[in-house]
């Protein structure tokens, strides 16, 4: 049974919106019970993946581990997995659909049940390219993510829904063409490598060491795509159209997974099969994130839209994580890793927040508002707590990402200008907290005085039911962010590990012999370490 | 000595409690319970009562710990540790690599713990905090008894004592960091605590985005502490320190500057955040927005000390660094000195007390910087209570006076208000530094330290005169605190009321006029409200006491109760010059006092409108708090918008969107316009196409083959290579497409051909490269040879070659001809 | 002299295909497009038939030359079709005005 447990989180969200067609048109409400009840089963089962056992060579659970031929002349296959990194990514997914299809009860009514079928199949789509460990497979998800959340978007969106859904899709497309030459030149190295038997498996081919350029390139073309996702500055102008236009679920999903995609791929992917490549560009990639800190924290400081400032500052805060991981360091790593579960959190949060008013008044201008602390008390408690969380105060979740990325990133061997880079990360927190609070300010506090706002009622069950789960966590994980570290601990420090073992061992390689085609690298790390250690080799500290 | 002792946790944890119970579980439990039997929960006196207990309980606890202390060795500590909160042990295990030097050498386990210590400067602040915080949560309960936040206050004021608690006790800088920011919340949230008015919800966010610019040097001080030293929690970087080669830990530098250095400023802009010194001070008069016993609580008495106690704890890292202490003594001298001229002018009655907490809270900063830790932390313990009582006296003269704040418009209190009136005047006696109060004892040690100069100022990098500078500054700090301060007290308590008519016609005097009467009666003051002022006003007078200076020939008992947590440096002067700078001291705040007097015994006085007739423009300057705020708005806030403008309408909106994404899309648009014209619908204007198209395919692949080069490496033929050394012939070495052919080779003028096609075979299309043998003469030739296809397609090239040196084969000897299949050269 | 060989063939059927090219290209009227279409495909006929005669490995060229053949009379037929339809439809042959292509 466990040993298909992926394979059934990932169906049965399709299967279950299959099963939506047997529902009438009329009957939405019940459409969208039935939708909740059956992500929320997805969820239930989801849990079973916190159960802790047994890993394999590579970190991944072994209980879950699945692979399967599928088209064995190409040697792709169905293979699925779970570690560490990607646990919390799909029980993050799996947690949140049902909320977010939840919270659509009144502001999707309209063609409900292909808004509902949409969303169970991005679900399917997400979980399936979190967990996928073959390459074609893992492509083959990022795609159909794609889809349903372009209809998300250019369906149920806002008045400018058409241009914000194309863009979205084409900022997504270019990159994700690129990902695949990427993928297909990898693959056929790889088969170059080992007399013509092609694979897509992510753990075979992230043994080729590629030439110095075909690496960059391949390198470049992965991140291009997973840049684009986060989205990293400034590649993310598709993001604020994209989250405005977006139905409130729409956004939810968009922020906390989606976005994850980029960085989860950027960590398993980028860096996983291109170690040495990414520790030339990692410097340069954390300038960017940098700026993306610095850069999305002041847009957002301008923003009159709450969305838009939300979405705003999701690029600064993916900017921190995007950092973490360029360092390279575990402890930034982990809280780069952590950080995606926290924005995911909070941010999933705020869009769930902004929607709750937006489905009283349909206005997302935060001038329109004014005073509503003595209007709708509890959805502004709950506000707060969000707004903390997002801005990183001790004690919530956000603080204990932000802290261990830039702890890990201040020790980092990777980042020659790590403590500058992690001073002027610093500022976007300072930034977080003006144009956060500012928000809050604006909505808030003050008198009410728009007339509209004073009869608004505050969060209903519903709602609550909503956000209880969410306040939950921000908690747990900032007070007790051991239970989701420890977990992640072995797969991180196994990610960090090999990158720092293979960018290293390569760059000593390098320094003496040109490569000139592709080559295995379990080889030449072994070969690497008898140089080093026979004396051949030059180590670290007296090389230049 | 370190103890195990569970039981410090509960100080943290009681007001949590409280906060918890306040905030949101008894309401939730009163709506659970059936409706029969449902008692209220919330009302005002549960509240009250919980939120009051939560910290009586602490102070409690504190006192049974801090008695436990005393009867233990000097070092004895007590510590809780609850759990690993932040994981931070470096995850790689590198013992594999290290033989091959591969890696840097593994890092020490970091994780930091939710862990707490009380030792003898925790239990200071402790009793501090829980100790003023419990007379401030009951006299709370008189001033917010009729305010609708009621329930709401009480929890943010636990919320916060909880804060402070964690940054008093927290083992380890992060932990520290928490109860930091914590503190900042719940400052944020005290401040706009009436948020209806968009002014006070504004001055806290202020508070907290100021404050949070000094987090950031606080949080870079751990990470450069913490990478350096290799530890997070206060033994381990006391050790570490000790246990380190001085010359080691000098040597450290980070872009050019010792660590020390660097880590001690970073921390001390988070110190200087946090308590309000220059240049980050701005927030502490705007947090006036907040309600009375919040500003004496959290603005006078506990969080804005944190920064003093921040130094204090990290005391042996400040050490490393004299030119660090010098920077600290200096900014706090400054601060001292220009938060008391703005005290000058002020006119908003906690304004004044605020810019006095700054000044206060300057000399603390002072005292730290010169080293005399524990002298910092004594003035630190009087100031909470004499501060605390001012601004609780404050506090009820407002709630008297309807929530007027403006000192003009009060005057002639003290008959009214007895109770308040004589309190306001012990505590500002204490803090203008009379003798025996509280602050003089205080203050004075701070002035003599900072004049005798210490051993580690005198080591910074400061000029020899700097230390009489330092006590300069302070001493006239003290004149200028004695002046501003009487000049509160004269305009609030004496001359005649300036009230309007309807605040001054419900004022009225205490019934029967006896000696009770003037400790106890006050109409206009809750009885739980003057129970606290009579007892702080007790403990500015006596506080002093425990702290007395060694010329008094008493023990100073402060000093050697922290003489085990904080490093102590004695002054070098003589005894004869204590007592003269005492002297001094105390002329200065009498000299305040008199002029005080004399300015605004009544209001308006002619005196003082001299003096600000004399120079109106200053004034002006002191009055706008010499306009920092907008110097601020000027060079930082102002710039940064226009930056953040600039990146959405310029580069977001501008650059990538319109350039870059609407601009591919045009570029794209555009080649589709131009390409759809070929889709005319027409058959045969198609076939044209077609037909060009395939014309261009014909073109392309077809004439490279019309010119696959026959000749593999002509340069072969000018070389000895090219010659068979044997016969003297020349090889010409070729090789054709595949295609079944025959060469015709014709070499020289003669007009024969010297290789017949008819005579020579046929060659396969083997791929092989053939040898042509050609006898020829010294000199330049031009050999053109043919390979004919048995299509009758032909294709010819000319080589030119050159042939040197004497030719053997010239006399006829050797005959050409063409081998084959010698293989690919 | 007069010795036929590959390269007069060749040009035969260039100068075939060539016409019947200039004919598909040239001519509106429908009926000349299919009978220019039946030129070229014979053009190629001849090409093949020739190469096939000059280097004899197997009779690839005759059987593709047959194929041809067959393929061209099915083309002729449904071309042939197709016209009269279109005659019906729009009652002309001429190709300008049929350009229902475009979609």
């Amino acid at each position: 049974m466990t040993s298909h447990l992926l394979t059934l989180l990932v169906a049965l969200p399709v299967v279950a919106a299959l099963g939506l067609l047997c529902f009438p048109r009329r009957l939405v409400r019940a459409q969208q019970v039935y939708a909740t009840i059956a992500s929320g089963v997805v969820f239930l089962l989801s849990l079973r993946l916190l159960k802790a056992g047994q890993v394999d060579a590579e970190g991944f659970l072994v209980a879950f581990r699945k692979q399967v031929e599928w088209i064995p002349s190409l040697g792709i296959s169905y293979s699925v997995g779970v570690d560490g990194i990607s646990l919390f990514l799909v029980l993050l997914t799996t947690l949140l659909t049902p909320i977010a299809i939840l919270s659509s009860f009144r502001a999707v009514e309209d063609r409900a049940r292909g808004f509902l079928a949409a969303f169970l199949v991005l679900e399917s789509a997400m979980i399936g390219a979190f967990v996928a460990l073959d390459m074609f497979l893992f492509f083959l998800f990022w795609e159909a993510m794609l889809i349903p959340m372009f209809l998300i978007i250019g369906v149920w969106g806002g008045p400018r829904r058409v241009y914000a859904a194309v863009k979205f899709f084409l900022f997504t497309m270019v990159g994700s063409a690129l990902m695949l030459v990427a993928i297909l030149y990898l693959a056929y190295q790889h088969s170059w490598l080992h007399g013509g038997r092609w694979t897509f498996d992510y753990f075979a081919l992230r043994d080729v060491m590629l030439p110095l350029w075909p690496q960059m390139t391949a390198f470049l073309a992965f991140t291009l795509s997973f840049a684009i996702k986060v989205p990293m500055w400034p590649l993310h102008t598709w993001l604020p159209d994209a989250h405005v236009e977006a139905p409130t679920a729409g956004s939810v999903i968009l922020a906390a997974v989606l976005l994850k995609m980029g960085t989860y791929g950027f960590l398993r992917f980028s860096m996983g099969l291109f170690p040495y490549a990414a520790s030339l560009a990692g410097p340069t990639i954390a300038a960017i994130a940098v700026v993306g800190i610095i850069y999305g924290a002041l847009v957002a400081w301008k923003q009159r839209d709450i969305k838009k400032l939300v979405a705003y500052s999701s690029v600064s805060h993916l900017g921190f994580v995007m950092l973490g991981l360029a360092a390279a360091e575990p402890r930034a790593v982990t809280g780069a890793v952590l950080q995606m579960l926290n924005h995911g959190i909070s941010t999933g949060a705020l869009f769930l927040l902004v929607g709750v008013l937006y489905e009283r008044r349909h206005t997302r201008n935060m001038d329109e508002f004014g005073g509503l602390a003595s209007v709708m008390p509890m959805y502004a408690a709950v506000f707060l707590i969000v707004t903390l969380s997002s801005i990183g105060l001790p004690g919530t979740n956000g603080f204990v990402g932000e802290f261990l990325v830039l702890f890990g990133t201040f020790q980092s061997e990777f980042l020659p200008r790590a403590r500058w880079l992690v001073a002027l990360a610093g500022l976007g927190i300072i930034l977080g907290a003006v144009y956060m609070l500012g928000m809050y300010l604006r909505m808030f506090f003050g008198p009410v005085r728009n007339p509209r706002n004073e009869g608004l009622a505050d969060i209903g069950p519903r709602e609550i039911a909503c956000f209880v789960p969410i306040v939950a966590l921000v908690f747990v994980i900032g007070v007790l962010p051991g239970l989701f570290t420890g977990r992640m601990a072995d797969s991180v420090s196994r990610a960090c590990v090999s990158y720092e073992v293979r960018s290293r061992a390569e760059a000593h390689i390098r320094r003496h012999e040109p490569l000139d085609g592709p080559a295995s690298y379990a080889e030449w790390v072994l070969r690497s370490r008898g140089i080093i250690a026979s004396g051949h080799l030059p180590t670290p500290e007296a090389a230049p | 000595m370190v103890e195990s002792n569970p039981y410090i946790a509960w100080i943290v944890g009681f007001p949590l409690l409280g906060a918890i119970l306040n905030g949101f579980l008894l309401s939730w439990i009163g709506k659970l319970l059936p409706r029969g039997t449902r008692a209220n929960l919330t009302a005002r006196s549960t509240v009250g009562l919980i939120a009051v207990l939560c910290v009586v309980f602490p102070f409690l606890i504190a006192l049974a710990a801090t008695i436990r202390l005393v009867g233990g060795s000097p070092g004895r500590e007590f510590i809780a540790v609850l759990w690993q909160w932040l994981p931070m042990a470096d995850l790689v295990d590198r013992g594999l690599y290290h033989g091959a030097g591969l890696f840097p050498p593994a890092a020490a386990d970091l994780s930091v713990a939710a862990g707490f210590v009380f030792d003898r400067l925790s239990a200071v602040m402790t009793l501090v905090v829980t100790g003023v915080g419990s007379l401030i949560h009951i006299y709370s309960i008189g001033y917010m008894g009729r305010d609708p936040g009621y329930r709401r206050y009480f929890t943010y004021l636990n919320l916060f004592v909880f804060s402070m608690l964690v940054l008093v006790l927290a083992d380890n800088m992060v932990l520290m960091f928490v109860g930091w920011e914590g503190v900042g919340l719940c400052s944020y949230l005290l401040i706009g605590f009436w948020f209806d008015k968009e002014a006070n919800a504004a001055a806290g966010k202020k508070a907290f985005v100021v404050n949070r610019i000094g987090d950031l040097g606080f949080i870079l001080g751990i990470l450069l502490l913490v990478g350096w030293l290799g530890a997070v929690d206060w033994n381990g970087l006391r050790e570490a320190v000790a246990s380190a080669d001085p010359d080691v830990l000098s040597a450290g530098t980070v872009m050019g500057t010792s660590v020390a250095f660097l880590a001690c400023m970073f921390l001390l802009i988070g110190a200087a955040g946090k308590s309000a010194q220059i240049p980050l001070f701005v927030w502490l008069p705007d947090a006036m927005a907040g309600p009375t016993p919040v500003s004496a609580l959290i603005h006078a008495a506990t969080m804005v000390t944190a920064g003093v106690y921040m130094i204090a704890r990290l005391d042996f890292l400040f050490l490393l660094s004299p030119t660090a202490m010098a920077v600290v003594a200096t900014v706090g001298a400054a601060t001292a000195l220009f938060a008391a001229t703005i005290g000058f002018a002020q006119t908003d009655i906690k304004r004044v007390l605020a810019y006095s907490t700054i000044s206060q809270l300057g000399y603390m900063f002072l005292a730290v910087g010169v080293g005399a830790f524990s002298a910092g932390i004594f003035h630190l313990f009087t100031h909470a209570f004499f501060k605390a009582c001012l601004f609780l006296c404050a506090g009820s003269v407002i709630h008297a006076m309807a929530d007027r704040q403006d000192i003009r418009e009060m005057g002639g209190l003290r008959r009214v208000m007895p109770v308040t009136h004589w309190t306001f005047l012990v505590a500002t006696l204490a803090i203008a530094g009379c003798p025996p109060l509280s602050g003089f004892f205080s203050k004075d040690e701070i002035l003599w330290t900072a004049f005798s100069g210490t051993a580690i100022l005198r080591s910074g990098l400061v000029p020899d005169f700097w230390p009489v500078v330092l006590w300069l500054a302070g001493l006239a700090a003290a004149g200028c605190t004695a002046f501003y301060m009487f000049r509160v007290y004269f305009l609030v308590f004496w001359g005649d009321s300036r009230a309007p008519q309807e605040v001054r016609s419900a004022l009225h005097a205490p019934e029967r006029r006896s000696a009770a009467s003037w400790l106890w009666n006050e109409p206009h003051t809750p009885v739980s409200m003057r129970f606290v002022l009579i007892v702080l006003g007790a403990c500015s007078a006596a506080a002093g006491l425990i702290g007395m200076p060694h010329v008094f020939h008493v023990p100073n008992l402060f000093q050697k109760w922290l003489a085990p947590s904080v490093a102590a440096f004695g002054g070098g002067g003589t005894a004869l010059e204590e007592w003269f700078l005492m002297g001094v001291s105390v002329l200065a705040a009498v000299l305040g006092a008199w002029t005080a007097w004399t300015f605004y015994r009544e209001y308006p006085s002619r005196q003082a409108q001299a003096v600000v007739g004399a120079a109106p423009r200053l004034y002006r300057l002191v009055l706008d708090k010499y306009r920092i705020d907008e110097a601020y708005g000027w060079s930082i806030v102002r710039p940064a918008r226009s930056i953040a403008f600039a990146c959405y309408e310029i580069v977001d909106r501008v650059l990538i969107d319109t350039i870059l994404v609407t601009g591919s899309a045009y570029a794209a648009s555009a080649a589709g316009a131009m390409f759809r014209r070929f889709q005319s619908g027409v058959i045969h204007r198609y076939a044209a196409v077609m037909a060009i198209g395939l014309a261009g395919a014909v073109l392309f692949v077809a004439k490279p083959f019309a010119s696959v080069p026959l000749v593999e490496r002509p340069i072969a033929f000018a070389t000895d290579g090219g010659r068979d050394p044997a016969t003297g012939e020349v090889l010409l070495r070729l090789a054709m497409p595949d295609a079944p052919y025959v060469y015709e080779v014709d070499a020289g003028p003669d007009g024969e051909l010297d290789v017949d096609p008819e005579a020579s075979p046929e060659r396969g299309p083997s791929g092989a490269a053939d040898t042509i043998r050609l006898c020829l003469p010294e000199g330049d030739h031009v050999v053109r040879v043919t390979a004919r296809s048995r299509f009758e397609m032909s294709q010819t090239i000319d080589l030119a070659v050159r042939v040197e040196g004497a030719v053997p084969c010239a006399a006829g000897a050797g005959e050409s001809g063409i081998g084959g299949g010698e293989g690919a050269p | 002299m007069l010795d036929v060989g590959l390269s007069h063939y060749l040009l035969l059927a260039a100068f075939v295909f060539t016409t019947g090219a200039v004919g598909f290209v040239w001519r509106r009227n429908a009926i000349i497009a299919l009978v220019s279409i039946e030129l070229m495909l014979n053009a190629s006929n001849i090409a093949l038939v020739a190469f096939n005669r000059y280097n004899p490995v197997d009779h690839a060229g005759q059987a593709f030359a047959l194929f041809v053949v067959a393929i061209a009379a099915a083309e002729a037929a449904v071309g042939l079709a197709i016209i009269v339809a279109v005659y019906r439809l729009r009652r002309s042959v001429r190709t300008d005005d049929v350009d229902a292509l475009k979609g």
